[in-house]
């Protein structure tokens, strides 16, 4: 077709965009999430302002991400929005995450206004047992729970698993470590023995064995996904890996990437130790064959990196330990 | 009918003319037109020889990017399907994501056209890309940043963090 000859369309003319649609709008705001409409979109003008009032905005409420806070880091003021998002929902809220700045006010105030609340992500957020507690005794109707990057006692694994009877997924991803190798088959066995429903466990990093593993794949029959990346304390060659794959449609293994992994700001990365199987390995392979030579050791060596970063390496590393 | 159906002779396309506000006729295949669920609402009301759809709304320009896009998806959803049936690997979806953010990477202008008659036409997957395009270029900006970029006059009396 020819174009050429037509009216030409004002291109240098600007278009309105108060003139979308209102239904186009609040798709924009819906997009835009309870922080970009309260920080920014809300003050663009009285149309805007307007159609961020609408409660079906703040039905799900996404605060993990800071970007569109413009004080990010003043932890009261982030607090303040969360409470406005929640009042905004008038009561329809049905998912609810935060990372960070949680505390046990802001816990409360949510799970109070929000009857309808079915998905609550708590991330690395200082939350108290008790807490938490009362608040699952609040709410039954809770289908998804995550305490990712947190310390919670089991009695709170537990307290999920009885409160909770519609409970599909559950998250309980920590930080994983290679070395020191710790093992603790206590919140597999929470979960094991008060979570039967569960469809989807999430235990990235966690300290859980074989024992506890086992408990699991016996106990929680719907299970289709389960995500063991880093959990070090497992050895799964053999038949318990084929039970693992044969039970559980989709089976994240400890070793496998963690490329797509969404919390990658909370992981740590150790590449310092990339090529060794285990704890064993990594010390008869740093004290090598001659012990003699380690008067002659430095800092590069035990650590194999071929890259620049060793200092930064031994950092991390040092962080490792200290982090227990 | 079926046992006489032979799938190696390909029935003619059928095609629908589609008018752009400006007078323009875009003759096109119905199943690229059918990914507007306007169109397909209205469609078997139709006469079969009288499929002209005037599009009031929708300038020629923009209705030349608008079938740009309908034709990539309706050949994109074949292969992958196609593909799907062989059980060959494909990687169909990832290069038709790709090529959907090239084909939404245009000024605010285009953007607001495409915006409006996707909404206009209803196709839903193009209403999605270009949405997720204006959140994306709104996030990290202020109110006064919005404004300018999508000129929009400031109408509001007050501020509610300023004011705090």
């Amino acid at each position: 077709m020819d174009t050429e000859s037509q009216p030409a369309i004002t291109d240098l003319e600007l278009r309105n965009w108060l003139e979308l649609p209102r239904d186009v709008i609040s798709l924009i705001l819906i997009k835009l999430g309870a922080i970009g409409i309260l920080c920014n979109a809300q003050s663009v003008c009285s149309t805007w302002r307007s159609l961020s009032k609408q409660p079906h905005l703040f039905r799900s409420i996404d605060m993990r991400s800071h970007r569109d806070f413009p004080d990010d880091g003043d932890y009261e003021k982030m607090r303040k929005s969360a409470k406005e998002a929640v009042d905004r929902s008038r009561g329809e809220l049905v998912e609810f995450s935060m990372a960070r700045f949680g505390n046990d006010d802001l816990l409360h105030y949510i799970v109070d206004k929000s009857s309808m609340i079915k998905c609550l992500r708590l991330v690395s957020c200082y939350i108290s047992n008790e807490a938490l507690i009362e608040v699952l005794k609040k709410t039954h109707c809770l289908e998804e729970i995550e305490l990712c990057y947190s310390t919670f006692s089991k009695e709170v694994i537990e307290e999920v698993g009885k409160n909770c009877c519609e409970l599909k997924s559950f998250r309980l991803n920590c930080q994983g470590y290679r070395y020191p190798r710790l093992e603790s088959d206590e919140e597999a066995f929470a979960i094991a023995e008060n979570m039967p429903q569960l469809r989807s466990l999430h235990l990235f990093g966690n300290k859980l064995t074989n024992v506890g593993l086992e408990a699991i794949l016996d106990k929680c029959p719907y299970l289709e996904y389960l995500d063991l990346r880093e959990c070090f304390g497992l050895d799964l060659n053999g038949d318990l890996e084929k039970k693992c794959v044969e039970r559980i449609k989709s089976v994240r293994l400890p070793d496998d990437s963690t490329e797509d992994y969404e919390y990658e700001e909370y992981q740590y990365i150790d590449d310092s130790m990339d090529g060794y199987g285990s704890y064993d390995d990594f010390l008869s392979e740093a004290y090598s064959e001659d012990y003699d030579g380690m008067a002659n050791f430095s800092e590069g060596d035990l650590f194999d990196n071929n890259d620049d970063d060793d200092d930064l390496a031994i950092d991390e590393w040092a962080y490792s330990f200290s982090f227990y | 009918m079926k046992d006489s159906f032979n799938p190696s002779i390909e029935p003619p396309k059928k095609t629908v003319t589609l008018v752009s506000s400006d007078g323009y006729d875009f003759e096109v295949e119905e199943e690229v037109a059918l990914e507007s669920q306007v169109i397909k609402d209205g469609f078997e009301d139709k006469a079969v020889d009288d499929r002209e759809y005037l599009l009031f709304n929708v300038h020629s320009d923009t209705l030349e990017l608008i079938i740009k896009y309908c034709e990539k998806h309706v050949s994109s959803r074949k292969s992958i399907s196609a593909a799907a049936a062989s059980s060959s690997s494909s990687n169909g979806e990832e290069a038709l994501k790709e090529w959907d953010e090239h084909f939404i990477s245009v000024d605010t202008n285009t953007l607001y056209d495409i915006l409006m008659a996707a909404d206009y036409l209803n196709i839903k997957s193009l209403l999605d890309l270009a949405i997720q395009k204006v959140a994306d270029t709104i996030h990290g900006r202020s109110p006064e940043q919005i404004r300018k970029k999508f000129n929009i006059e400031n109408d509001s009396i007050i501020d509610p963090w300023a004011s705090e």
